[in-house]
């Protein structure tokens, strides 16, 4: 240890207060003599005051930020008990608000389109035009069953005009209240139906109407001689093959040239529509089968239904959507395919 | 990362001689529900209630690295102790109403080495610009007390003469900063 190193640790005694004795009696003289001593013991006094200050100073942050609250919010152990019954509430709150505005019955509208899939893919050779409305198939190929299942945004669906080719005959949309409609057994299955599904908390209905579903179907005036092998060779022939538009364009004319098969409407049952308004602003429908609950959708709109082949569509204000019947909260799908618009806008 | 734990006093005692800042924040919180009932009731207010604590930890602190220091009560009378000295002392200050002992807070008892002539915030600035191992080193030293085995272990240096020889430097670089600052009148006014 040099002499100057010796001198530093003895000032730091004496500032310390561990000097005693003898050498403290030296340094007094020392510091009353020497004014470059005493310099420097002041300059080291003042250093070891800044460094005080400056560890102080660390400390203290250190305790300063253990009391800032971490990650942004932490809750005081008193009120920890109520921020987590706040926090269930939430969870059920936000739970309720998901079941009442996204689709439920998941498995019956994957049933539901499963079941459409089904029919769509069957074998060209099973389907035919029949009497029976209730046994129509809808055929239709990829793209068209591309254009009918992608479902457009409900802004697009809502803002659908009508294109101008595709001119919407109005006398064939029957809104006109049918006193042939059973409204005890309409009202019976509307009680069945779980009413707080349908009744959203304050969501509020505009109003209703009742409207008669057409039943399109094609009518083979001589299906009795029509043999399973002339409808193979009719489809052969493209009547139901549309895998493209030469091919669309052939079944048409191939259709036309088939005499005996015409579309026949004819008013099958009962459908309340009521119109509703959402508070989240939902824009599609809810259908059970029996009841059409429309959201967003004005009262003064023009609505119509048929079913075509297993099929149930809306008409509102001209324009042709798909409705599936599972009870839950969908999307409008708009109807795209010619040959499904051509049925459903036939007379 | 300072974790939540709880100790015991015999606990607080030797964290905080092996230096563990852990243990400040655990007086924070044991003691803080204590020492805001007693500025409340002080004529404090709920602004004061940290800065009273927080120092008067820091003093805890100190004097636990005083050599032969022993705790002989309870930390949380001891830990009072500081806080009602420290409160007279603020009080005081604003009414002038109670002289208390300040003998717990001072650690440089040379008063009749006066510094008032220096310009003190170029020396703050000039420790604020210590490299970091300067900076901890010499406020173990200086402000915690902490004797030269314990820096050692802390800082990771062989042994104790290297401390020593260490903080001399850093002591002595600083120091040379500050004469070169300062001319000559600042030190003879």
């Amino acid at each position: 240890m040099d002499k100057q190193q010796h001198i530093h640790e003895l000032i730091d005694q004496y500032l310390m207060g561990e000097l005693v004795g003898q050498e403290l009696d030296k340094f007094k003289i020392r510091l009353k003599d020497d004014p470059a001593f005493l310099n420097q013991v002041q300059i080291q006094k003042a250093i070891i005051n800044s460094v005080e200050m400056a560890r102080r100073d660390e400390l203290k942050a250190i305790l300063v930020d253990a009391k800032k609250p971490k990650k942004g919010f932490i809750i005081p152990f008193g009120s920890r008990s109520l921020a987590v019954a706040a926090s269930i509430l939430s969870l059920l709150a936000f739970g309720l608000i998901i079941k009442t505005m996204l689709p439920q019955g998941g498995e019956e509208l994957s049933q539901a389109d499963k079941t459409e899939q089904t029919i769509i893919n069957e074998p060209i050779e099973n389907q035919k035009p029949v009497s029976d409305s209730t046994q129509v198939v809808a055929t239709l190929d990829d793209e068209d069953q591309d254009s009918l299942f992608i479902p457009p945004s409900p802004e697009i669906a809502l803002a659908d005009v009508v294109e101008d080719d595709e001119t919407v005959d109005d006398a064939s949309i029957l809104t006109a209240e049918s006193d042939d409609v059973d409204f005890a057994e309409l009202k019976k299955n509307e009680d069945e139906i779980d009413g707080d599904e349908f009744k959203a908390q304050r969501d509020s209905m505009l109003g209703s109407k009742n409207v008669v579903l057409l039943a399109v179907a094609y009518e083979t005036q001589a299906s009795e001689a029509t043999t399973s092998q002339e409808v193979k060779t009719a489809k052969k022939d493209g009547l139901f093959n549309r895998k493209s538009k030469e091919k669309s364009d052939k079944k048409t004319e191939v259709a036309e040239s088939v005499p005996e098969k015409t579309l026949k409407t004819s008013p099958s049952i009962g459908i309340r529509v009521e119109f509703w308004e959402s508070i989240v602003k939902f824009k599609g429908y809810k259908f059970d089968g029996k009841k059409l609950l429309l959201f967003d959708t004005p009262v003064s709109t023009q609505v119509g239904l048929k079913s075509y082949g297993n099929t149930t569509f809306l008409n509102k204000g001209g324009t042709w959507y798909k409705i599936v019947p599972n009870n839950s909260f969908n999307q409008m799908i708009r109807v795209s395919n010619t040959e499904i618009l051509k049925v459903l806008n036939a007379k | 990362m300072l974790l939540n734990k709880r100790f015991s006093d015999s606990q607080l005692v030797e964290e905080i001689k092996a230096g563990n800042e852990e243990a400040l924040v655990s007086m924070q919180k044991s003691y803080y529900a204590m020492v805001k009932s007693f500025i409340l009731k002080n004529n404090g207010t709920e602004d004061e209630i940290d800065d009273v604590l927080q120092d008067s930890i820091i003093a805890v602190w100190r004097n636990v690295n005083k050599p032969h220091f022993s705790l002989t009560v309870k930390m949380s009378t001891y830990l009072m102790a500081i806080v009602k000295n420290l409160w007279y002392k603020q009080l005081k200050k604003k009414t002038r109403f109670t002289v208390v002992d300040e003998s717990l807070q001072e650690k440089i008892t040379a008063d009749d080495i006066k510094t008032d002539h220096l310009d003190h915030r170029i020396i703050h600035q000039l420790v604020a610009e210590l490299d970091e191992t300067c900076m901890k080193l010499l406020g173990y030293f200086y402000f915690d007390g902490f004797d030269n085995k314990t820096i050692a272990q802390k800082m990771g240096f062989a042994n104790t003469d290297t401390v020593k020889s260490k903080k001399y430097q850093c002591f002595k670089r600083l120091q040379s900063s500050v004469t070169t600052k300062f001319n000559k009148e600042d030190f003879f006014n």
